[in-house]
Order: C-alpha cells, then sequence, then structure tokens
C-alpha cells in the first residue's frame, strides 16, 4: 500500500473517531446542564473543553448555544464537527480509489448533511436529535467498513487510527476529571450532583451500561477509573484500544521489511503490558496525573513511530536494500544520484 | 444545485402544454424526431416512455439523479471558480440513442483514423518519411507546441503512442458523423460515460429494459489489458500505476475511479521515486518497482529534469527512466504533435499516405491561419467562422462567428495576425441536436459524441462514449467548463 494513502487512511480514522466523540461529549453534557444548579455549569463546560484538550483559555461565559454552535456547525473551528467531518472526507477523497464506493458515499453525505444544516434549525429542535444523526454516520460507516472492506492494510490503518483517536480521547476525559478524585483512600459518598458527573463520565464513553453489569449500579471512583482504563473488554477502555492497536502493528509490520518495525510493536506491547497486569489499586497510590500523562505519551509514540516506519521512512535507507537491484547488481548508492520525491 | 441554465421562468412556462410541446425543429439534424411529431423508429419507445410518465414524475427522477451523483462523489472542479468548487456534471435524464448499423459505421471510421495517427507519431518521431514525401509540410511540425524533440528515436513499447484516445464526433446537418477534435494527450470523461449509465439503470429502468442496450462496462478491464500490453517486462501482473496531478484537479474523481475500477494505485508525483533509471512507488513496505504508468499528468509537468522544471506535479528522472524503456507511459509523450489543430486539417491525407484508404469519418472543413490564402478568407469572413486558438482545449480561446460581437471579432483579428500559425478557423458547425427535459419540459439541445478508443495489441472501443449536451438554449459549446453537461449513450445491436 502506498505511504500516503496509509497516512490518509490512518487520519481518516482519527478524524472519524473524533467526529464520534464530539458528538457524544457534547451531547452528554447539554444532558447534564438540565439537571444541575446553573452556577456550576461554567465548571463542567470547562471539563468539556478540557477533555477535548482545548482548555487553555478561560472564557468569560459559558453559554450552551454558543458552545454548541461551535462545536457543531462551526466552520471556523478546527475542532468542531463539521471541521471534523471535513477533514475525515477530505482524507478520505485522497484515496477514494482505494475506499468502497459505499463507504465513501457513507462519509460523503454525512459531509453534505452537516454542510447544508442550519444552526437555528438544530438549536430549536433540539440539539440531540442532530447529535444522534452524527453519531449514526460515523457508526454506518464503520459497520459498512466491517461488512465490506477486505481485512488488508488499509482496514488496519483506518483501525489505527480510530483506536489511537479514541485511546487519547478516553485519556483526556479521565483528566479531564482530576478535580474530583479524592486524594484518600476511602472516599466519601458524592452527593447527587457529582453522581450525575460520574455517570455523565460513563456515558461520554458509552459505559454506562456495560459498567453497571460490570460492576451493579453503585457508581464508585476507582471501579469506573478501572473500567475506563484496564477493563479487557470494553471498547472504549484504554486497554481496549491499546490491544487492537498492538495486533493492528503486528500485522501491518508483516508487510515492512525493516528492523525498526519492531520499535513500534515494543511500545503498543509493554503499554499492553502495563495496562494487562496493572491494578487500579497500584494506579491510583502513585500520582495519577502523571501517569495519565505518562500514557498519553506513549499513546503518541506509537503515532510517530507508525509515520517514521511506514509513511516517512527515508528514502536512503530503502535504496539500501540490495534487493531493489536489478538482478542482483545493486550496490550501495555513491550519494551522488540520489533522487528524492517532491516535498 | 439547479442544472439548467435556462432563462424561463415559472410564469413564462405554459405548465399545460404537452411534454413536447416547445419542441421545435430547425435546420440542425435532430436526433429524436424524423419530422415534426414523427420520431425515429430507434427513439420511438423512449418517446412513447416521455409522453407516459408524469411532469412530476420526471421532475423527482431528476432529481434523484442529481443527488445520486453529488453523493457518490461524481463531481468536477471548476477553474477560476471558488476554490474547490465541486459541481457535478449536469446530467440529462433522456438518454441519446445510436443504432446497430450507425454504430459500425463510426467504429470502423475511429479504427482507421487511429491507427494511421499512430503511424504518423510513429512516423514524425523516427523515420520523417511523410515529412520527407511532402505530405504534412515539415514547417507545420517544427512549429508544434506539442512537438517534443525528446522523443526523436526513442523506443516504446509495441511502437503504440496513443494507448487511450477520446474523439469529438459531431453530426453535421446532413446527418452524418465527422470528427471535430482528436484527444491523443490525456482525453477525460470515460468515468462519466461510465457513470451515467450506472444512473440510468437506477432511475429508468424499465425504459432501460426495452430496449437492447450493448454494455460498456468491461471499459475499465480493456483498460488495464491495454495498460498491461505495454509492460516493458513481461510479467503476468505488472505493477500497473494511475498518476494524478491530485486532488485538485478537475478530472480527479475520474483518476480515483479508474484506479478503483483497475484494481490499481492511484499515484501522486511525490509516491514516485527514480532510481537508477528504474520508477518505484513508496509503500508501507518500502519501495516497489512501478511497470506502467497510465499518466493524467499533461507532458509540461511530467518530468521538472526535462520539462517543465517548475513542476512539482511531476517525478524528477522519469524520462531517463521511460528513455531506457524501464518504464511504459500511457500515452507516450509528445502525442499532442497529432491532434494539433493545424495538424488536423491533414488528417485525411495522413489515412491516405500511411492506410491507403480513403477516411471513412470525415474531417470537418477546416481553414489553416498560417497560409495565405485561408487566412484572408477567414478574416473577410470571421462573422461566419469559429477560430480556435490551436494551442487550447476546454472551449477556451474561441471565437464562434455568428454569436460573437464586433469588439470580439477585433481582438480575435489582431491575434490572428499577430501569430496566424496559432489560429485555424471552421465554418460554423450545425451540431445535431437531441430532446433533453429542461424545467419540466423537453427541449432539444444541440450535442456531441466522444467515443473512447483503447489501443493496445489492438484497437478497442466499447458501444457509446459520452454525449456532451450545450445546455444553455442555441449554445454549440458542450465543454464541462462552460456549461455543458451529458447524456447516457445508448448504443443498440
Amino acid at each position: 500500500m502506498l505511504s500516503r494513502v496509509a497516512d490518509s487512511l490512518y487520519w481518516m480514522g482519527r478524524y472519524l473517531e473524533r467526529t464520534e466523540g464530539t458528538a457524544r461529549l457534547l451531547d452528554e453534557h447539554l444532558t447534564l446542564m438540565l439537571d444541575i444548579v446553573p452556577a456550576s455549569a461554567p465548571m463542567r463546560w470547562r471539563r468539556f473543553l478540557s477533555s477535548l484538550c482545548l482548555d487553555e483559555v478561560d472564557r468569560p461565559g459559558y453559554d450552551a448555544r454558543d458552545i454548541t454552535r461551535e462545536f457543531t456547525t462551526d466552520e471556523e473551528n478546527s475542532a468542531s464537527i463539521r471541521s471534523c467531518i471535513a477533514a475525515a472526507r477530505e482524507n478520505a477523497r485522497q484515496v477514494r480509489d482505494t475506499l468502497g464506493a459505499e463507504m465513501f458515499e457513507q462519509l460523503n453525505r454525512a459531509y453534505f448533511f452537516i454542510r447544508e444544516a442550519s444552526f437555528d434549525a438544530i438549536w430549536d429542535e433540539g440539539p440531540t436529535e442532530f447529535l444522534r444523526r452524527i453519531r449514526e454516520s460515523a457508526c454506518l460507516f464503520h459497520g459498512i467498513t466491517d461488512s465490506t472492506f477486505s481485512r488488508n492494510e488499509g482496514y488496519h490503518f483506518i483501525r489505527l487510527g480510530c483506536y489511537i483517536e479514541r485511546a487519547l480521547m478516553t485519556v483526556a476525559l479521565i483528566d479531564s476529571y482530576r478535580e474530583f478524585y479524592s486524594d484518600s483512600e476511602e472516599a466519601a459518598s458524592p452527593t447527587p450532583e457529582e453522581h450525575l458527573d460520574w455517570i455523565t463520565l460513563l456515558k461520554c464513553c458509552t459505559a454506562f451500561d456495560s459498567y453497571r453489569r460490570r460492576y451493579t449500579a453503585e457508581v464508585k471512583e476507582n471501579c469506573v477509573l478501572e473500567f475506563l482504563l484496564l477493563d479487557p473488554d470494553f471498547p472504549h477502555s484504554v486497554r481496549f484500544c491499546i490491544d487492537r492497536i498492538a495486533e493492528g502493528l503486528e500485522i501491518v509490520g508483516q508487510n515492512a521489511p525493516h528492523r525498526d518495525r519492531t520499535s513500534a510493536t515494543r511500545i503498543a506491547a509493554r503499554l499492553q503490558a502495563d495496562l494487562t497486569y496493572g491494578s487500579i489499586e497500584e494506579i491510583l497510590a502513585e500520582n495519577f496525573a502523571n501517569h495519565l500523562s505518562t500514557l498519553r505519551q506513549r499513546c503518541e509514540l506509537i503515532h510517530e513511530k507508525v509515520n517514521a516506519i511506514f509513511i516517512e521512512y527515508p528514502i536512503e535507507r530503502e535504496l539500501a536494500r540490495p534487493s531493489l537491484g536489478e538482478s542482483g547488481e545493486f550496490r550501495m548508492p555513491s550519494g551522488d544520484t540520489l533522487i528524492r520525491p517532491m516535498a | 444545485m439547479n442544472q439548467t441554465q435556462t432563462q424561463t421562468t415559472a410564469a413564462e412556462r405554459d405548465e399545460t402544454l404537452p411534454p413536447f410541446g416547445n419542441y421545435h425543429l430547425d435546420h440542425a439534424y435532430d436526433e429524436m424526431f424524423e419530422s415534426a411529431s414523427v420520431p425515429r423508429a430507434q427513439y420511438a419507445a423512449l418517446h412513447q416512455r416521455v409522453l407516459d410518465l408524469s411532469r412530476e414524475e420526471f421532475v423527482r427522477r431528476q432529481k434523484a439523479a442529481d443527488l445520486s451523483f453529488l453523493y457518490q462523489g461524481i463531481t468536477f472542479t471548476v477553474y477560476g471558480d471558488k476554490a474547490g468548487t465541486e459541481k457535478i456534471f449536469p446530467y440529462d435524464l433522456m438518454p441519446r440513442i445510436i443504432t446497430g448499423a450507425e454504430w459500425s459505421h463510426i467504429e470502423r471510421g475511429l479504427t482507421q483514423r487511429i491507427t494511421a495517427l499512430n503511424m504518423f507519431i510513429h512516423d514524425v518521431y523516427n523515420d520523417e518519411n511523410i515529412l520527407k514525401d511532402g505530405v504534412v509540410p515539415r514547417e507545420l511540425l517544427a512549429s508544434c507546441k506539442a512537438w517534443r524533440k525528446e522523443m526523436r528515436g526513442l523506443k516504446v513499447p509495441k511502437d503504440r503512442y496513443i494507448h487511450v484516445v477520446g474523439t469529438d464526433l459531431i453530426r453535421g446537418e446532413d446527418g452524418g458523423f465527422a470528427v471535430l477534435e482528436d484527444n491523443l494527450r490525456v482525453p477525460s470523461g470515460v468515468s462519466y460515460m461510465l457513470g451515467n449509465r450506472t444512473v440510468m439503470k437506477k432511475i429508468l429502468p424499465v425504459l432501460f429494459q426495452r430496449y437492447s442496450v450493448r454494455p460498456i462496462d468491461d471499459y475499465t478491464q480493456y483498460l488495464f489489458q491495454t495498460l498491461r500490453a505495454v509492460s516493458p517486462r513481461a510479467l503476468d501482473q505488472p505493477t500497473i500505476v494511475v498518476l494524478t496531478p491530485g486532488v485538485h484537479n478537475s478530472a480527479y474523481f475520474e483518476h480515483t475511479f479508474l484506479a478503483r475500477q483497475m484494481g490499481v494505485e492511484l499515484v501522486e508525483g511525490r509516491d514516485l521515486v527514480v532510481h537508477r533509471d528504474h520508477v518505484y512507488m513508496r509503500t508501507t513496505a518500502g519501495l516497489r518497482r512501478v511497470d506502467v504508468i497510465y499518466r493524467r499528468v499533461d507532458d509540461d509537468f511530467i518530468d521538472p529534469e526535462v520539462f517543465r522544471s517548475d513542476s512539482m506535479l511531476g517525478v524528477p528522472g522519469l524520462f531517463r527512466a521511460y528513455q531506457k524503456g524501464n518504464v511504459a507511459l500511457a500515452n507516450a509523450i509528445g502525442t499532442g504533435v497529432a491532434d494539433d489543430k493545424a495538424v488536423y486539417a491533414y488528417v485525411p491525407r495522413i489515412i491516405k499516405y500511411y492506410l491507403g484508404e480513403d477516411a471513412i469519418l470525415p474531417n470537418v472543413e477546416t481553414f489553416i491561419l498560417g497560409e495565405k490564402k485561408d487566412r484572408e478568407y477567414a478574416l473577410a469572413n470571421l462573422d461566419k467562422l469559429v477560430v480556435k486558438a490551436v494551442g487550447e482545449s476546454g472551449g477556451y480561446g474561441m471565437l464562434i462567428g455568428p454569436h460573437s460581437t464586433a469588439a470580439q471579432r477585433e481582438e480575435f483579428r489582431a491575434a490572428i495576425n499577430a501569430n496566424p500559425r496559432n489560429y485555424i478557423a471552421q465554418p460554423t458547425i450545425m451540431l445535431s441536436r437531441a430532446p433533453c427535459f429542461v424545467d419540466g419540459q423537453v427541449e432539444p439541445r444541440h450535442v456531441d459524441l466522444r467515443p473512447y478508443i483503447l489501443y493496445g495489441d489492438e484497437v478497442k472501443i466499447v458501444p457509446g462514449g459520452l454525449t456532451r449536451v450545450a445546455l444553455k438554449k442555441g449554445s454549440l459549446v458542450v465543454n464541462s467548463s462552460q456549461g455543458g453537461g451529458s447524456k447516457d449513450t445508448w448504443v443498440l445491436y
């Protein structure tokens, strides 16, 4: 597969995941605002922004309508759903010969849906309906992909993109709740409003139902964190994502002829081991904020390695491989004739 | 997404008018009607179907077709329009129908023409017999912009130069087909031909079934075989790629479409690297040798080391690999020498010279403005002639005499006098007219026909082609960049 194509598929996967995640976060936060006292809304909106890694600037006001506009139809905001879908589609457009026709059409429909959408109409009808359609668009794309697309390298690059983005989003979401975490071993029972916050955290990852089946309806901090970080079966847990990433790297790495492919699988496998054999008690006993930031760095390192191994590898290394020459007559290039592709 | 360009407003339109109430014949050949309200035999069923369907039903189906193109992303980019503007290529629901007899005449004519033009290109880059024998003047080629001196004596696989051709045919007032233009470089539009058929079968299945239409779906398979036939390495599965200028090119959809349909990689210049005169593509598994490039990048941009050095689209060193015979290009470099508008005038003589046959498909009468006699005639008759700049395509750089203003004519007069070799003139050709669905009414519009010819081991033409429509009432310009649309084209058995 062309490196450029692999890169576009990977980013398409990331942007789609981002689209779905943003829609869900926004929907859950709008719902949460209905239940809480207005005075505490800014704190929740700050948390929403922080979970999207957008918490640099403090805002003068936190108006639900403005924020919803900003993260749905706003073209100027590169983090809006519209921008994410446009970016996913643009990546898809660059590789549409690789995608199935139905896959592209689905993404294209989503793009035209949001491009034609009027924010006032979305707001008047209640944004939930709109956000549901956005989530469905992403789900539909994945469904079409699963049932029609060959499990080739391209498929695995799409999945790698999705799972890297999802892992990063889950980590950022957990991190955005940092003010909530108790310092003591024995946490006090949450207030009803705090309870809602915990439920929102779970719902932002579609985890509420699965959580209850696993731990019952009792929402406890360490159980929530254990579930979101370490659960082997839940598709949005960090461990689940890393497991899939490790598998994916193993598969796409099979074709890579060079030694450094092991560097990516090694990072993923070590992270996988930490998440498999770590316990939530251990993690919470350490500096939890540091732990999360290390997790994020390791995910980012995997991203960088994927890029360095499959996408932007140095041509010289490749040309030094003897198998490239005609009937074995190939010698090391003297350095004067290396032709590089245009940047 | 308004497809039509008509100026008619709802108030002017008579809702009670029958579907063909606005259909008036003039001296142009009419594809559908033999005489007022008597359809030709092959159009009878279509005519009846239009009468059977309600106006609302037609409008509904037209909308469904438009949306289908939009969602499938069958769009093109308009140059000079707002950056990144994607438009669907306006599509007219009513098919254009060609009889089996008409088609076999076209097929023979095109096969003859392509065979001769390929021999001509080989000759002018090698033995120059046709120049030595004085059939085509040497200075005509010397002044041709598309002439590539680098191609002299260069051996190409199987002596094939023009692997993919899109010849523009028109139908004169007598109904006879004639060649308007040979497109021997990187002709586009074949994806619309195939896309139109797919949509047609979904939108008007009953009508389609009533006719026995010859299928065109095997085009991409033939294209693949054509490309494989010229691979320098005799492999069962040579590595074939489609080279695109990128996502901003107006025909980008087509490039992706053809790559997908053939099951080959779509590459950009930056994906390719030349080392020791071999071409490789950058894959996730390292570099992989490329054998055949179906390039949709013009000669000028294909290799900055040899042609335009400012090209960001090409592949440095590609021409060296080509020269050494390590990679095949389709079409070959320098084929524009044979579709130059001035060379066009000589094509009937070229056919006679190489094949000893008269041209089956005639040319349109052409005045070569580089020649004194022709120029004097043309300058005296600018208001009756169509003047074309020889280096331009896509309907740009054209003067349509009868529709021009005095100021436009003076502008062209000055341009012709400054550089006469750059222009040809032709009588205003009355393109034939076919029924189109415009604003709830069937009206005649001018059409041409671009069949697609493949030339690998042998000449292969899928039955039909792209019928392009000038959707503006009375307009003779069918190019997509100038408000043209297209129709599905049915060739019957």
